[in-house]
């Protein structure tokens, strides 16, 4: 019994251990955001500010920046994601109920491209947008984002509707339902939890995405968040206050998700690794 | 398999197979123009010699890729991204089993606890790369603050070349164990208690299960872990270019930024994409290797 709770003691201390680790970036970014100038570089450092501040988030939002990158974000991560959704689903439902020749080897090819360094591709996508006259536009980031997305729901979907049973389809083969009316009327319903944790993920691969979007757009107009707040830091200095703030607000609606749709995030997560 | 499968006949095939090249192909068509299109043209690029922007037009055939392999921030980049890639692998398995394990315990409290786990997953690395960055600051910076309470007196994080490469190394770390922890954690729930509960009766320790238990019947979750992340850790970028900018004295630059700088600052097209067909070439090796060390035995030809 001693030796049992001896090492329930060390279980917890390394789940606390971790959380403070997890956790302690982002409460420092907190109370940085909440800091003055002065409370920010004091030495030795102030935990808690007192009085706290709300001017960075008065100054990102008065500059208007904020609503800016957070808008182009949020159009860019939503269009692609429903591009993708669009031609990702039935795609899934092809690859995983209606083998043809080489789709086999399509759908190896597809998932494949998830393993490539997105820098790859991006030398050929910035010359491409130069030709279409696309740099600096918000379709550019688009475009660029629908590989990314698709490989995603393709890997995460095309196992969930292989594991439909094969009775059910029948059933609807039997009360006269073509491919389309299967696919729509049965397939998809009951996928719709999958279809969630997939376009969870693809909003966010979008959301989050930095490299193809430091490439392709120059201009606050067209720039998404993460290539908006790395601009707090310039080459002679940088903003901590305003970047603790802009951050703090990117990422709450985020953290809220995460809680909400835990389950879901988890089983899109681990979608790969119980498949085999 | 009796009466609908002989009533299938060659029409209902045919059919059938139409479907799916339908469905299929607006999905294959996007996937085609921007992924495989790009990748041939950036292939036509890399063996045709460039100046700035332009091909002029002269095949060079494998120049480029010489030059490339002979320039030496190219091979120290290489150098840099092995290092950076083998140890932070290893250090998020390590610590990912360790909180695995006892996350599997099902505790009281588990359930919050993963949910805090799994949040750096979903943060933006450039936003886990300027944290850490305020973090490690050399005169403001906490962590230097919380290491002096304790009596050490911090490096300068980001302006030594092992401090940068640890400051790298900590920030990956943060956002990519959670992955490894929610990974091991599916696949050992799944695993048979009446293995453990033998074993228990055999007189086994804690370390023993681990090892000819756990381990064994784990291979397939960690193959998935080592593909994945190391095909991540690869093309780390967001976190080195935000966080130390390839220095001191690009003691951390790896391939991404390496080739990103290239093209995009040096104006090397022909050169970057060189380039970029090498790194991918490599992963396409380390992770066959992988596949066939780690492979299960029952399915080795």
């Amino acid at each position: 019994m001693h030796k049992l709770r001896l090492s329930n003691l060390a279980a917890y201390l390394i789940l606390i251990l971790m959380s403070v680790f997890v956790l302690f970036p982002f409460v420092w970014t907190f109370l940085t955001s909440i800091k003055t100038e002065v409370q920010m570089f004091a030495i030795p450092p102030v935990v808690v500010p007192d009085p706290a501040t709300l001017q960075h988030y008065q100054a990102i939002i008065d500059e208007g920046k904020f609503q800016s990158f957070m808008g182009n974000s949020l159009t860019v991560a939503l269009v692609s994601t429903v591009l993708s959704l669009a031609v990702g689903i039935p795609a899934s439902y092809g690859f995983a109920k209606y083998r043809y020749r080489f789709s086999g080897m399509l759908f190896a090819g597809v998932i494949a491209t998830r393993m490539f360094p997105p820098i790859v591709l991006g030398v050929p996508f910035f010359l491409m947008m130069r030709q279409l006259g696309l740099i600096n536009t918000e379709l550019a980031l688009i475009i660029t984002y629908l590989p990314l997305q698709l490989t995603l729901i393709i890997w995460i979907l095309e196992g969930f509707f292989r594991q439909l049973p094969h009775e059910i389809e029948e059933a609807a083969e039997i009360d006269g339902l073509g491919t389309l009316g299967k696919f729509l009327k049965i397939a998809v319903p009951l996928s719709l939890p999958a279809v969630g944790v997939a376009s969870i993920f693809s909003f966010l691969a979008a959301w989050n995405e930095f490299m193809f979007a430091l490439t392709l757009t120059r201009t606050q107009e067209t720039q998404t968040m993460p290539v908006g707040i790395a601009g707090y830091v310039t080459t002679f200095q940088t903003f901590w206050g305003k970047m603790s703030a802009t951050g703090i607000l990117y990422i709450i609606p985020v953290i809220l998700f995460t809680i909400i749709a835990q389950k879901g995030m988890i089983k899109g997560l681990t979608a790969g690794a119980t498949k085999e | 398999m009796s009466v609908s499968a002989k009533k299938r006949n060659g029409k209902h095939d045919r059919s059938r197979r139409t479907a799916g090249i339908l469905l299929t192909l607006p999905a294959l068509l996007v996937m085609a123009a921007t992924v495989l299109y790009p990748i041939l043209s950036s292939f036509k690029l890399s063996i045709y010699e460039s100046q700035g922007m332009m091909s002029t037009g002269a095949f060079v055939g494998l120049d480029n890729y010489w030059k490339v392999l002979q320039s030496s921030q190219f091979q120290s980049s290489l150098r840099n991204t092995f290092g950076f890639v083998s140890v932070t692998i290893i250090v998020e398995l390590i610590i990912g089993f360790a909180v695995a394990l006892v996350l599997n315990r099902s505790l009281p409290g588990t359930k919050f606890f993963r949910i805090i786990f799994t949040l750096p997953l979903m943060i933006a690395p450039v936003v886990s790369g300027l944290q850490w960055r305020w973090l490690f600051a050399d005169q403001y910076g906490v962590v230097n603050a919380l290491l002096e309470l304790v009596g050490i007196d911090g490096p300068l994080w980001l302006g030594t070349v092992w401090g940068a490469r640890t400051a790298v190394l900590i920030a990956n770390v943060w956002l990519a164990t959670p992955f490894v922890i929610l990974i091991l954690l599916a696949a050992m729930s799944s695993l048979s208690e009446d293995l453990y509960e033998a074993a228990r009766l055999d007189g086994a320790n804690a370390f023993q299960t681990f090892r000819t238990i756990t381990l064994p019947l784990l291979k397939p979750a960690i193959l998935m872990i080592l593909v994945v992340r190391l095909s991540d850790a690869f093309r780390v970028f967001d976190i080195v270019y935000i966080l130390t900018q390839s220095g001191p004295g690009g003691s951390t630059e790896v391939l991404s930024t390496y080739i990103y700088k290239n093209t995009f600052t040096g104006l090397q097209f022909g050169q970057g994409s060189a380039a970029s067909f090498l790194v991918m070439l490599l992963i396409m090796i380390v992770s066959f290797v992988l596949f066939r060390l780690l492979r299960p035995r029952e399915d080795r030809a």
